[in-house]
């Protein structure tokens, strides 16, 4: 069996789970299913799930049970009972959409299998991490772990991607870069099909496919998310998952129904939970999912039922799960975390002006962004001051995601021991890229809010 | 159909997406041309021939051939780059760091390839067939006749070079040779 078609099964494999889980979480029969936004969902849910499982396996050195008859054998039946739920989904035209954005964005998919991995941070990060879960059976003979000489690949950081790739390493029986590349390309697509579905909720927008999918493809298609796309980073993964934690967030905040909201909100926790196998600030990330929503919820219905309560605190207790577990194995193993020297208050102090000032140049980075950056910021600050003008201050609680991580990330660049201003020239274009999704939906539902409804345009 | 409204900005919308669709299409015209250098029908297999276009190939191709091999490895490291983001990022932790170290270590794990210094790299006695990383040409500071070291050459010019990619630091391999 070739290489891509085992990726194929076992990418259909985490499809399947996360179709699956959805439907526990939304129920199998919900009307407003809608593929655009179902599919990215789903690859981030069957993800989120088999990672934590994988985290269970390397802390607990059973990953030799992982072969390829058990790998094909779970996703095939997987795909079957997914099947079902899945062409009750299907809508003739965002299929259509979905083929147009593929058709668009296939060279970037085609380069992703036939590039050699270089980046150095791809390499030394996440492909080095990969290639030591794929020749070990868990923490315990793991070369990577106990040797100083890895150092540098910075051992505290998240596992999930590498582990998800070492499963994909031990179906084929060899390393192949270019496999565990086309799987991490499919989170740059379900971005793009995720931005697409979001922003076409009534909530959001009231663009009709002519405009919306040009303006989607003008940020998408940019230099630096091509680069980051097809060369073994992770940013663009985890930009997928701030995006469908802020999409969904989104609909909750703007879904009236009790009931609806309960399960947007539950859905919003367990998908935020996939965040914290990613990288260092996912954690942040399932935090911020899960409190967000509790505070949304809160706000919305004042007083919860005990089911409600029970709801929450199980997704809740599922979401903290994986940081509990990986924070339990970095213990146990004495895996030490780089951020843990104290940094002087002065010292924080003097690096507040040149952060805000490397906040501000990255608007020019053209080369990287294109003119997408700019068009959004303009945008952005425009329907700030419209709120701001209005006294509509309610409405800009939809940036509360974006502008939280920001500030996280900002918080980190505070207190890092490490080369501060090398870290800050290095890192924060990426983390841009992580929140330019988050931030167009933000956007696009301030902006919503603003303008009339469509029904008093029309008069 | 858009609303009458959104007429309005939807030209706007097309040539915001025709000046990023004209930089994407730079993109792809190289993908192609990577693309093409690729046989899917040839005996090498798809995964060689990627390699093959790897300005490492050689470190990769040496790491296969030395699989499970106990003849030892070495990597010369002097470092005499002008220090960047990828040699001083972890100078805190005192751990040499490079684009050649992090190959050597990619493609050679799990074996640990020891890193020493040229003044290591003269006191130590190597064994026939004993494999050099080094990035500098040992024989011009060692005469490959007193040292016994043979440079292997670099077998294929890489036929292309991925879009904003600076250019690899060079590195050289040798080969002990018989007594």
């Amino acid at each position: 069996m070739s290489d891509t078609l085992i990726l194929i099964i076992m990418s259909l494999g985490l499809y399947s789970t996360g179709i699956l889980l959805y439907s526990v979480l939304i129920g199998p029969f919900w009307k407003k299913h809608d593929v655009l936004i179902t599919l990215p969902v789903s690859w981030v849910l069957g993800n989120g799930f088999w990672m934590l499982i994988l985290l269970g396996l390397a802390g607990s050195n059973l990953l030799s049970l992982i072969t390829v008859d058990r790998v094909l054998a779970i996703s095939a039946i997987l795909t079957l009972t997914a099947l079902f739920f899945v062409l009750r989904m299907m809508r003739m035209v965002p299929l259509l959409i979905i083929a147009l954005t593929v058709f668009i964005l296939w060279p970037v998919i085609e380069h992703a299998s036939h590039s050699y991995l270089i980046e150095w941070d791809a390499i030394a990060m996440w492909f080095l991490k990969a290639k030591s879960w794929y020749l070990s059976s868990g923490m315990h003979d793991n070369t990577l772990y106990t040797s100083s000489r890895y150092l540098y690949s910075e051992r505290s950081h998240a596992i999930g991607v590498p582990l998800m790739i070492s499963v994909f390493y031990r179906s084929i029986g060899h390393v192949n870069d270019q496999i565990a590349q086309l799987y991490l390309v499919q989170y740059y697509v379900l971005l793009t099909i995720a931005l697409l579905g979001f922003l076409k909720k009534r909530s959001t927008t009231s663009l009709s496919w002519f405009s919306l999918w040009p303006l989607v493809l003008f940020f998408m298609i940019s230099p630096t998310y091509i680069r980051f796309a097809a060369s073994g980073y992770l940013d663009i993964t985890i930009a997928l998952v701030i995006a469908c934690v802020t999409g969904l967030w989104l609909t909750l905040y703007a879904t009236a129904d009790r009931k609806e909201s309960l399960r947007l909100a539950l859905l919003t926790i367990v998908v935020g939970a996939t965040a914290c196998f990613i990288k260092n600030e996912g954690t942040v990330v399932t935090g911020l999912a899960g409190l967000a929503t509790l505070a949304v919820y809160l706000f919305k219905y004042r007083r919860l039922t005990s089911w409600e309560w029970v709801g929450l605190i199980t997704a809740g207790v599922y979401a903290v799960l994986g940081i509990a577990l990986w924070r339990y194995i970095q213990q146990t193993y004495g895996i030490a975390i780089y951020l843990g020297q104290n940094i002087q208050a002065a010292t924080m102090l003097a690096r507040i002006k040149p952060i805000l000032f490397h906040y501000l140049d990255t608007l020019y980075n053209t080369s990287g962004f294109g003119m997408g950056l700019v068009v959004l910021f303009i945008v952005m600050i425009t329907t700030i001051t419209i709120s701001v003008m209005r006294r509509t201050w309610h409405h800009l609680t939809a940036y509360g995601i974006p502008l939280i991580l920001l500030l996280s990330y900002t918080g980190v660049y505070l207190i890092t021991p490490l080369n501060f201003s090398l870290q800050l020239t290095s890192s924060f274009e990426r983390l841009v890229l992580q929140l330019i999704p988050a931030l167009i939906l933000s956007t696009g539902y301030v902006l919503r809010n603003l303008t009339p409804p469509q029904h008093d345009l029309a008069n | 159909m858009p609303h009458r409204y959104e007429w309005y900005i939807l030209p706007l919308v097309i040539i915001l997406f025709i000046i990023h669709f004209h930089y994407y299409d730079f993109y792809t015209t190289n993908f192609r041309d990577i693309k093409n250098f690729i046989d899917p029908h040839a005996p090498e297999g798809l995964y060689r021939q990627i390699q093959r276009q790897n300005p490492y190939w050689e470190l990769y191709e040496q790491s296969v051939n030395y699989q499970g091999s106990n003849n030892a490895i070495y990597l010369v490291f002097t470092d005499q780059r002008t220090p960047d983001y990828t040699t001083t990022y972890y100078t805190g932790k005192k751990t040499n760091i490079s684009e050649l170290v992090i190959m050597t270590n990619y493609f050679f794990y799990p074996r640990v390839v020891p890193t020493i210094s040229f003044k290591q790299f003269k006191n130590i006695t190597l064994q026939p067939h004993d494999l050099i990383i080094a990035d500098i040409n040992l024989n011009a500071y060692i005469p490959a006749s007193q040292s016994g070291l043979i440079r292997l050459p670099a077998s294929v010019k890489k036929q292309h070079v991925m879009v904003n990619k600076k250019f690899e630091d060079p590195y050289y391999l040798f080969v002990k040779g018989e007594l």
